[in-house]
């Protein structure tokens, strides 16, 4: 089990969670999951900021909630932490940490980008 | 008619990619998606194994398995939680689901663990003797209530009025009088926020 743990310290992505679901899926399965994972990438963390800044914590906790969850599936592990600690977060420290989230989601995008070509290439 | 497995999950990623585990751990079963424990029920007595998600739009907790189970005794239950709690899998083994992994799990240990719990086994990091709660916390408080109670106090938290519960449950104001106060007996509480407050916390 991931520990919820500092974000900051653990991986992007973690590549042999991706490299497992390329051993026991076909292909096309596998490109199916990472493009749906970027999709929520590049949806769910700005949709988080959006909510906190409304002042819709409730929302945004949810949406944090289904962030945290795909990236768990796929091994996404820093944004599932930071997920993890906008929706355990109280009222006030709430918007500062979903600010990190749309810096993260490009970073995560970019990881899963090269792992990607990495998976390709083996 | 093929037998069902039912993966249940708010999050279409997480049921695609629980589905994707599902079709190489048994091939032979039909895939069936629900995305409220609900829509899992109405299909819950024909499943041969069900996955289910613990954050969902009408379950948040790990309160709603043993009701589950109460009402499918045949069926095999495997928890597959985003939860980082670390006490969350303790909880879900004193439940009496047969498994529990986490949505972080690589997929061949999700594989071998779909593959013991349809072939009647279990699948927990711990032996599932050990799961015994300490009787006076508040998830072992919240578990003793009756089926009807936890649905009251469902109700309570979404900040319904006794009359609305009743109408909402099809019960009469004086049965639902009657359960809140056997709840606040059962979670050695003063008042119904502080129930709520129980419950949210063991939701969170």
């Amino acid at each position: 089990m991931i520990e919820a743990a500092n974000h900051s310290s653990a991986p992007l992505i973690d590549p042999s969670q991706l490299r497992e679901f390329a051993d026991f899926l076909p292909g096309a399965q596998v490109l199916q999951l990472i493009r749906t994972f970027t999709k929520e990438l590049e949806t769910r963390p700005s949709m988080v900021l959006h909510l906190a800044r409304q002042g819709d914590l409730a929302n945004a906790r949810a949406a944090a909630h289904f962030l945290k969850g795909a990236a768990l599936s796929i091994g996404a592990r820093r944004i599932a932490l930071l997920a993890d600690a906008v929706e355990r977060a109280d009222d006030t420290a709430l918007v500062e940490h979903a600010q990190e989230l749309p810096a993260c989601a490009l970073d995560t995008l970019s990881e899963l980008e090269a792992v990607q070509l990495t998976l390709q290439a083996a | 008619m093929s037998a069902i497995a039912i993966v249940v999950d708010d999050h279409p990623m997480c049921r695609q990619a629980t589905g994707m585990a599902l079709g190489v751990a048994a091939p032979e079963l039909t895939i069936v998606e629900a995305a409220s424990l609900a829509e899992a029920s109405a299909r819950a007595g024909e499943a041969k194994l069900m996955t289910l998600d613990l954050a969902l739009p009408d379950n948040r907790s790990v309160l709603g398995v043993p009701v589950l189970l109460e009402r499918f005794p045949g069926l095999k239950l495997l928890v597959i939680s985003g939860a980082l709690n670390p006490d969350i899998e303790q909880q879900v083994a004193a439940t009496g689901a047969h498994g529990y992994l986490s949505k972080a799990t690589p997929i061949s240990v999700m594989v071998e663990a779909m593959r013991a719990v349809i072939a009647g086994g279990t699948w927990f990091s711990f032996e599932p003797c050990d799961a015994a709660l300490a009787p006076e916390s508040e998830f072992a408080r919240l578990s003793s209530l009756t089926n009807a109670q936890s649905r009251v106090l469902n109700a309570m938290e979404s900040g319904r009025l006794n009359k609305q519960i009743a109408f909402d449950l099809g019960l009469s104001e004086i049965t639902v009088k009657a359960h809140v106060k056997a709840i606040l007996k059962k979670l050695a509480v003063p008042n119904r926020t502080q129930a709520i407050l129980m419950l949210q916390r063991v939701q969170s």
